[in-house]
């Protein structure tokens, strides 16, 4: 090929070389934005599926070292402690279902001259 | 002869290629290429194919940007998992919560949850978990308040938790003894 040829094909295809090359750059770009779109979408829909309830307020029952005092303090419900063999508590109706809610559950209750007593099951230990 | 090399030299790093492939051989001394034609068609129809694959790659890069924006907002909600492994994390906790039996124990057994609408109604009460798989509550209600309507805010409240009303006792003086036991 003489160089006139070679000039010619240069300047002939040296525009369209360049949009492709862009072109090319662009798609590539877009397919990483729609890969880390994609992503984040997944991530937005797995998370719904998580219990956040279960996981945020139970998962003290994983703790080795977890008792019936460590979640009272650690979740800060408002109570006062009766007895601790079984653990009765005096709390307001809000504080004894904030109990439940963190897992502690009743195996007693007595509600009284505005007064409510619970008595607390025994602390699961793991299986 | 020598203004004519010199015009093609000029030519050769001067002029358009459109008036090069237009030009005729008399102007130059190497003869111009016969394909010429050829390839300039060839060359409309490359710069054609890159614009139109530019403006498709644009298209879906413009696609990309919007899907990504929207992501990224519902990533931004008032949520406390916010990467991969926060929610790996997650996942496992809920895992080894379930494994343990945690959730559908408590499911089971939330009692003070369920009847918090009868029983806020009521001055004085008592609940007791047992003997053996049964829930017993004793309240006492004032003159005016409807016993039945109590009675079915206790029922819809343990039967979401899988209990149902077993017995039902009215000691008089609007004090009554409920049992629940788990439904079969």
């Amino acid at each position: 090929m003489s160089k006139l040829e070679q000039f010619i094909l240069f300047h002939l295809f040296k525009a369209p070389a360049l949009l492709l090359a862009v072109a090319v750059a662009v798609g590539l770009a877009a397919g990483a934005l729609l890969h880390e779109a994609r992503r984040i979408e997944s991530l937005v829909r797995s998370r719904a599926k998580v219990d956040m309830e279960l996981v945020q307020y139970n998962s003290h029952f994983l703790s080795t070292n977890s008792s019936v005092e460590s979640v009272l303090s650690g979740f800060q419900i408002p109570c006062r402690i009766l007895t601790n063999h079984p653990v009765q508590l005096e709390l307001d109706y809000e504080a004894a279902e904030q109990l439940e809610k963190v897992g502690l559950l009743v195996g007693a209750a007595e509600f009284q001259n505005g007064r409510l007593t619970v008595t607390l099951k025994d602390y699961p230990t793991a299986k | 002869m020598t203004g004519t090399l010199q015009r093609y030299q000029r030519l050769r790093l001067q002029m358009p290629l459109l008036e090069l492939t237009d030009a005729t051989t008399s102007d130059v001394v190497e003869p111009f290429p016969a394909k010429a034609a050829q390839w300039q068609r060839a060359s409309r129809a490359a710069f054609a194919a890159g614009f139109l694959a530019l403006a498709g790659a644009l298209a879906v890069a413009g696609w990309s940007v919007c899907r990504l924006a929207s992501a990224s907002l519902q990533l931004k909600d008032p949520h406390p998992i916010k990467t991969q492994a926060a929610l790996h994390r997650a996942a496992r906790i809920q895992e080894a919560l379930q494994q343990r039996g945690v959730p559908q124990a408590l499911r089971k057994g939330r009692f003070l949850t369920a009847a918090e609408p009868a029983l806020k109604t009521s001055a004085k009460w008592q609940l007791q978990v047992g003997p053996g798989r049964t829930v017993m509550l004793r309240f006492a209600l004032a003159p005016e308040q409807d016993y039945s309507d109590v009675l079915t805010s206790l029922d819809k409240g343990l039967s979401e938790m899988g209990w149902q009303r077993q017995t039902h006792e009215d000691l008089g003086s609007h004090e009554h003894i409920i049992v629940y036991a788990p439904r079969p």
